[in-house]
Parts: structure tokens; sequence; C-alpha cells
């Protein structure tokens, strides 16, 4: 029941002067009386104190109260809906994306409002057949079309949002589809906390709204160019109505830095976090706040190794060369055997290239480079790929070579610096490795006492590690693929595999969850979709590969404060039977109401006047 | 106070008397038979002729059959005082028509009967305090007295019996007919006054004017009771039950009202004041004996 002029109902208040005159009728009744004596001591009577309990009950004072009730009632046109034959299939769509986790109030989430909203749709329509599905960015079915009211409210009960993101208006298409189509369904209802800009088909959307959120809504880190550690770069945004004092805390799997960080209400500010101490490769940014949705107050972000370079070295202890690298990044030796990032050679003979990234000191390798004692040349170096990255910052004239061995390279190389017609400094394509091979002697060159010796390692370094196309990208979101495939090459799951020419024969690759177990993969399996924020790992042979998910920064977008009209896209046709006004007629009862309300109106005439009368024998 | 007379008012009563039950020494002529014998046409007895007798009361024809001179003697007709003594306190004034004004009405219609008998009638109000009163008088003209003594009535004040007794008794000297008209409604003692009424030889008469609502109240809910004479105020719930208990009451309070009267030989008549004022007057005084 509907009324017209809700306002009306106001009118009720007008019981409280009924009752009070009543109360008032009943007290300042006075009798005048010739023989008081003959009243004394009757007032003992229990009948006569339980007289005051039967005043309330008082006939006259039931139909004044009636009468306001009726009167009110009638002002208030009230409107009885009755119901129309409704549509025979009704879809419900609710998005699932991880915004809905926001507490909209009272310690329930929009989703748990969502629910209840869609619990009230499905118990009061008589659609014959009723579908659920979630919508995000992986729509999912929760009642499949041909389930009865009671199916959908029970799969609505077991739902739970998801970590994904808002689902496109393709995707709604898609969850749509999924259920039988637009077409199929009389009435689409989409409960989402954001409104559909323009819908493919024509809905009803009931807007969720609620809750106030602070968020990170960037978060990035690059190893700093010119010196150890990283800068991380963290955006953040208040969407709150109050201003934001809290401290940002950047850490990798060692050390922890922390900024403090302060926001006008719906600022949206960019940090830059220097991070000197960096050595890990899984970092994160945290927000020490709390607010509506914590599921953006923390990011990860990986890079695809750790910045601590891990060197195998052959051969002999070349101080000036640690010197170099240790000024790039921190070394950690490994040992032959053991995953490493860079194998060093320093004045040896290899018999064949190592695996894996290399750098080649005064080495001889078999089929490679062939290094005599006889010396060739000696003097300043020449660029002979002047624009090579390798030399960026460096003047080749500034390196002198004071015994230069003959050099003999029986591989293809691509030579940067030379002496005179020797190869100086030259490298080994590969499409996925880099080689790098220094034809002197350090001792015999000036490159240790300069600066561009360093600078000449930091770059290969550098392209070292961000040489190959990365297997993880560096900003994934909850439901992203993290592609198993690299190089064109599949890394199949449960089976033997070829990694590029790096490839162990036998190598599989494994997921571990955030929590570092395992997640079993189908055989074949190409891609992984994470379903929750956090630090994924891939495994692949003896690499390991740190996988960082997020949720999608655009869940960070606040809701409406007020929730919205339903939403129909202009010009749709409406939908059969679609709008729940639609559905019902409305009987208006206020002539009804109103002849009630003179009857009462008689009665209460007559009660008066009998009143009156029987307070007339009295004086 | 309302008119008390309208048309037609006084020929209501016009062929009632008192009918006294006792023969009263009155000192003037009137219509009741008096212990002494008199003048009038009514045969009392005989007697010896004494010297100085009327010759006119001789009865020649006992003489000529017992040789004796014996004198007719005759019942001497004389007046009875009527007494009206009305209550115009402050209970009086209550009831619809108030009870004043009913005992008012009362009082005039006996009083006209009582002076068509050629009675003395005086009208005594009586309160608690100093009122004017009609002294007893025989003729219409104290009938325009008393009208204009019970016209100027105004019911006030606590209704006492013995004050009123005591006034009238050092009022009047000669016995008469005592009508008290009152609602009675006041605890006081009435023995004493009534004695002291019949210690002097007077005839009375009561008549309690009430209201249905002394008799029956209709009242419910919440009240508010004021004593309308004490301004005593009592706040009751008053319910079905407690209307019965007070009726109960009441007629405990009536029977022993009746009791007084009766132990000292007086009528009590009840008149409600909805009860009309002819009925009470042909059928209640005329059946009762007080009026003939």
């Amino acid at each position: 029941m509907t009324f017209a002029h809700p306002a009306a109902l106001a009118l009720l208040s007008a019981w409280l002067l009924v009752v009070l005159f009543a109360v008032l009728r009943t007290r300042q009744r006075r009798r005048e009386v010739g023989a008081l004596f003959l009243w004394r001591d009757l007032h003992d009577s229990p009948a006569a104190r339980t007289r005051n309990l039967r005043l309330l009950l008082d006939p006259l004072l039931l139909v004044q109260l009636a009468c306001v009730l009726v009167f009110s009632l009638a002002l208030a046109q009230p409107e009885w809906a009755t119901r129309r034959p409704g549509p025979i299939r009704l879809a419900v769509v609710m998005d699932g994306s991880a915004s809905m986790r926001t507490t909209a109030g009272g310690g329930r989430t929009r989703y748990a409002d969502a629910v209840d909203r869609a619990l009230e749709l499905l118990a009061d329509t008589s659609a014959r057949s009723v579908a659920v599905v979630q919508w995000t960015t992986a729509p999912v079915v929760l009642a499949a079309d041909g389930s009865t009211a009671a199916q959908g409210r029970s799969a609505l009960r077991e739902s739970s949002p998801t970590w994904l993101g808002d689902g496109t208006d393709a995707d709604l298409a898609r969850a749509v589809s999924a259920v039988g189509g637009p077409t199929h369904f009389g009435r689409i209802v989409v409960l989402s906390d954001h409104p559909l800009a323009s819908p493919p088909f024509p809905v009803e959307t009931l807007l969720i709204s609620g809750g106030e959120n602070v968020a990170i809504t960037a978060f990035t880190v690059r190893p700093n160019v010119l010196g150890a550690g990283v800068s991380a770069f963290v955006e953040l945004r208040n969407d709150t109505t109050g201003f934001l004092d809290a401290r940002l805390l950047v850490g990798d799997e060692f050390h922890r830095t922390s900024l403090d960080a302060f926001l006008e209400p719906g600022e949206t500010v960019p940090y830059v976090v220097p991070f000197p101490g960096a050595r890990g490769s899984r970092f994160t940014a945290a927000l020490d706040v709390t607010d509506d949705y914590a599921g953006d107050n923390i990011r990860y972000f990986s890079l695809e190794r750790s910045i601590v370079l891990r060197v195998r070295w052959l051969g002999a202890e070349n101080r000036f060369l640690s010197a170099a690298l240790d000024s790039v990044l921190p070394i950690v030796r490994v040992e032959e055997g053991e995953p490493a990032d860079l194998t060093v050679a320093s004045d040896t003979t290899l018999p064949a290239l190592p695996p894996g990234h290399a750098l080649l000191v005064h080495t001889n390798v078999q089929g490679v480079v062939a290094l005599s004692a006889t010396e060739s040349s000696r003097g300043t170096a020449s660029a002979w790929i002047p624009d090579h990255a390798l030399l960026a910052g460096v003047r080749a004239e500034d390196v002198f070579v004071d015994r230069m061995p003959a050099v003999t390279v029986s591989a293809p190389a691509n030579t940067i610096l030379g002496v005179g017609t020797t190869p100086l400094l030259f490298e080994v394509p590969d499409p996925d490795r880099s080689i790098l091979v220094l034809t002197a002697d350090l001792s015999a060159t000036n490159l240790p006492i300069t600066v561009d010796f360093p600078l000449m390692i930091r770059t290969f370094v550098s392209s070292l590690v961000r040489a190959d196309a990365s297997l993880v990208p560096e900003w994934l979101h909850v439901g992203d693929a993290i592609p198993l495939v690299r190089s064109g090459s599949t890394v199949a799951v449960g089976s033997t595999v070829a990694v590029g020419s790096t490839a162990t024969v036998g190598t599989t690759a494994t997921v571990l969850a955030p929590d570092g177990k395992p997640i079993p993969l189908a055989a074949g399996q190409r891609a992984f979709f994470p379903d929750t924020p956090g630090e994924y790992t891939l495994v692949v042979g003896e690499e390991r590969y740190p996988v960082s998910v997020n949720v999608p920064p655009s869940e960070s977008l606040s809701a409406p404060d007020e929730p919205a009209a339903p939403i129909e896209p202009p010009g749709a046709a409406r939908p059969r039977e679609s709008s729940s006004a639609a559905a019902r007629q409305t009987a208006a009862l206020w002539p009804v109401l109103a002849g009630i309300a003179c009857v009462l109106l008689v009665l209460e005439l007559a009660l008066t006047r009998r009143r009156a009368q029987d307070s007339g024998r009295s004086p | 106070m309302q008119q008390l007379i309208e048309g037609g008012f006084l020929e209501r009563w016009a062929n009632l008397r008192f009918a006294s039950r006792r023969r009263q020494a009155g000192r003037f002529t009137g219509s009741h038979a008096s212990p002494r014998a008199g003048m009038s046409v009514e045969f009392a007895d005989y007697r010896e002729y004494v010297p100085g007798d009327d010759f006119r009361y001789v009865d020649w024809n006992l003489y000529g059959r017992l040789d004796r001179l014996l004198v007719k003697t005759f019942v001497q007709e004389v007046d009875v005082p009527v007494y009206f003594l009305l209550d115009v306190s402050g209970s009086m004034r209550l009831g619809t028509p108030q009870k004043a004004h009913y005992g008012a009405q009362l009082v005039l219609a006996l009083s006209y009967l009582a002076l068509r008998s050629l009675d003395r009638v005086g009208v005594f109000p009586f309160s608690d305090r100093p009122l004017d009163s009609a002294p007893p008088r025989q003729g219409m003209t104290q009938f325009s007295a008393i009208l204009r003594l019970l016209s100027g009535i105004d019911p006030d004040g606590r209704t006492s019996i013995s004050e009123g007794v005591a006034g009238f008794l050092s009022h009047t000297r000669e016995t008469g007919l005592v009508v008290l008209v009152s609602d009675f409604l006041c605890d006081d003692d009435l023995r004493d006054p009534l004695a002291r009424l019949r210690h002097r030889g007077d005839e009375v008469i009561a008549i309690q004017v009430l209201d249905r609502e002394d008799i029956d109240p209709s009242i419910a809910g919440q009240v508010h009771f004021v004593d309308v004479e004490t301004s005593d105020r009592v706040n009751l719930a008053v319910g079905s039950s407690t209307l019965d208990a007070y009726r109960r009451r009441f007629e405990g309070f009536q029977t022993s009202l009746r009791n007084a009267f009766l132990q000292r030989g007086i009528p009590l008549f009840l008149a409600p004041t909805d009860r009309p004022l002819e009925t009470l007057i042909h059928q209640d005084l005329r059946a009762g004996g007080i009026l003939e």
C-alpha cells in the first residue's frame, strides 16, 4: 500500500490531542453534592480503582481515535497496489566487483545490501523463471535460467563479492547471454554501485551506495639509475569528506620505509618514495588508515628479478671488476648449480660459453674468442659502434689500453670498442641473453680508475635486468591472465618444456599462491587467472618469477551518495512488463475511508450527545 | 430563584385542607374542632343550666321530658397554626429543578390551602444563618407575604435542623402543625430537635425533598466531589460498583432517617423533585392523612 500524500499521516499526531482532551475531560469532571459523607471512603472499592483502567477503553475516546486515524488515512490517499501478472522470466544481475566489498554502513557491505534488495525483489516477484548472474570482468552464473525464486534466493545468499573489477557493458551482455540473452527475459534488474552509462539493452538499475574510501590508485617501482635501491611511485586519493593524515609504508622482503601523507578531501596526490635500501624484488605500498574499503589500501609490485645481482664467478678474482659491479647493484656470489643472474669470468679459459648472461673479461672461450699473450697493440680505444647503448655516457677516447692481447673472434660478434684493429669490447649476439666480452686485462688498462668503467658495467647490468620481454606484467589486476608463455614458447604445465634456449629439459611450471601453497593447474593450461590480490610466484624450472596482483584501481572510485533513479537507455523500448510500477495497478482507498470516517463521526456524535444527556442529570 | 407560581398553580389545591389529627387549641375561629366548646353548628354535649347561660341553648324538649334544664353545648371550631420550616441550606440549591425551588413550591401550595382553611400560616426558612421568616397569620395577605419571602430565598449555608428548630421554637409560642421540608442530607443528630418539637406538642410532618441524582446517581469516571455546604472535596474513580456501594449507603441512611422520625410518630414523606407536585400533594399527602 502506498500513499499519494504521506505527509497527511502527520495528522495522526492529533491522537495526542484527543487523548489529552479525554484525560482532561475525565479529570475535570466535578460534581457538587449535598451529602459528601455518603461518598466518603468509597474510593477504596477495588472496582473503583480498576475504573481508571477502564477509562482507557472509553468508547467515546476509542471512536474519536478511530476518527482521527481514518481521516488521516483518507487524507493521505492510500493506494492499494494490485499485482498484475508479472514477467514470466526475471534476470537479476549482481555487481560482484571488489568495490561491492565496501562497508556501506552498519557493518554491512554494499554487496550484502544488494543481496537484501535482490531477495526482496525475488520475494515479490511472480516470475516463473529466475536467473541470477554475478557481473564482473569474469561473469558467473549463480542461478541458471529456469530456477525458481527460492533457488535464486538460495544462490544469492551463498554468493559473495569477488576481487575482480567492474564489468563492462560487454561483460554485462555476456553475463545475460550466459543465461539466455536479454530478449529471453521480461525483466532484467541490475544491482550495482555504479550507474550504467549505456547499457546494451533495457535494464532496471538499483544503485547501492555508501562508504568512504582512501585509496592507493597507482604504485610502481623503478631501480635507481644512479645509485642503489629503488624509487617507489605512489598515487593516493582521498575520497572521504575529511582530511587524510596517514602514513604510507613502502617495503620489500627485507626493508621498509615510510612517508607521511596529507590529503585534502577529494584530492589525488602522487608521491615519490626513495627506497635506497631496497634489495628485494617484491614490493608493497600500504596505507596505514582505516576506511570502508580495505582492498586498495595495499598494493603490490614486483620486479622480474631481484635487484640483487646473483653472480657466478669463474676464474681469478678481480677486485676492480667486483668493485664496478658492487657500485651498480648489491652482488651475491652463487655457487655452481645455483641460479645466477650473471656469470662473470675473469682471466680464465672456458670450454664454452656459460649459460645465461655472461661478462667475460680477458677470458678465452673455445669457439668464441681466443686471446694470445702477444701484444697486438696499445693505445686509445675507439668506438666501433658509436651509438651503442653501452657507450651511453662513455667517451671511448678516454679509455687507454697499455697492453692489448691478440684477439681472435671465431663467433659472430658486434664489436663496440676497439684499439686499433683489435676488438676491445664486443657482444655475442643472442636473442635470449647478453654476452659481453672485454678482451683486455683490466690491470693493463686505465678502466679501473675512470668513471667510464662503472658506467659501462651499470649499463650492461641494467640491460641484463631489462633485456628480455617480461614474462610477468608489472601491474596485474585480479582476473588478469598470467600467461604461461615466454618468447613464443609455451610453458606447458606438467610436461617438459623448452623455454628459449636456456630452458632446461624437464622443467615444469607451478604457480604459488600468496600464502606459498601451489595452485593446481590443468594440463596444457596456457594462462592462470588470479582471483585474489597478493604476491604470486610463477615457478618455471629453477626460475621463480614474482607476480604482483592488485585490485583494479577502478574499484576505488566512490559510489554515488544517493541512489539514482532506475536508468534506462534513452530511446530504448520499454522491456516487456519490466517496470514494477507498470506491473501494478493501484486502487484508491480514500473514498472508502472517508465513508468510514463519516460513520464514525455520526457514532461519535451520538455518544457525545448521550454522554451530555447523562451529564445533564447532574448539576 | 425561578418563578414559583405559574398560571393555574393555586387552583389545583383549592379543595384541600389539612386534616389535623389532634384537636388543637387555636386562638382564632377556624375550621378545626377545638377541645373547647364553642359557637359552631356542630353539637357537642349537654350540661346543666347555670344562671347566666344563654336561654337560646336550653333544650326545651328535654326539659319537657326530663324536667331538667339542660343547655346544649357546641364544638368550637378554631384555626390551626401551620408552621413551615423550609431548609434553604446550600444542598437545597442542587437538583433539577432545584430542591429549594421544589420545596418552596410545595410550601406555597400547602400554605395556600391552609390559608383557605382560615389557618394561620407561618414560614420559617432555616440554615445555619439568620434568615427572614413569615410569622403565622391568617388571610391571603399572608400568602402574598409568604410568596415574597420564598421568592427571595437564596439557598446557602449548612443544613442545621437543630438550629432551624431552635429558632422556630423561639419565635412561636403556640403549638401547631409543623411541616418540616428538607433534604435531611446531613449527619446531624435529629433526635433532639424532633424531641423538642414533640415536647412542645406540635404535630410534625416531615417531607424529604431529594433530587434523583441524590437517590440514584448516574455519574461515572474520575469525579471530583465537592460538598456544596462545606466545600470538602473527595476524588473518586466512580464505577458501577462504587455507585452500588453509594446506593447501599444511601438506603441505609434513609432507613435510619425514617426510623428516627418513626420513633417520634412523625410521618416522613419522600418528595423527589422529578415527582410532580400534584402527585405528591393529591396522592401522597392525602394518602398519608395529612390532607383531606
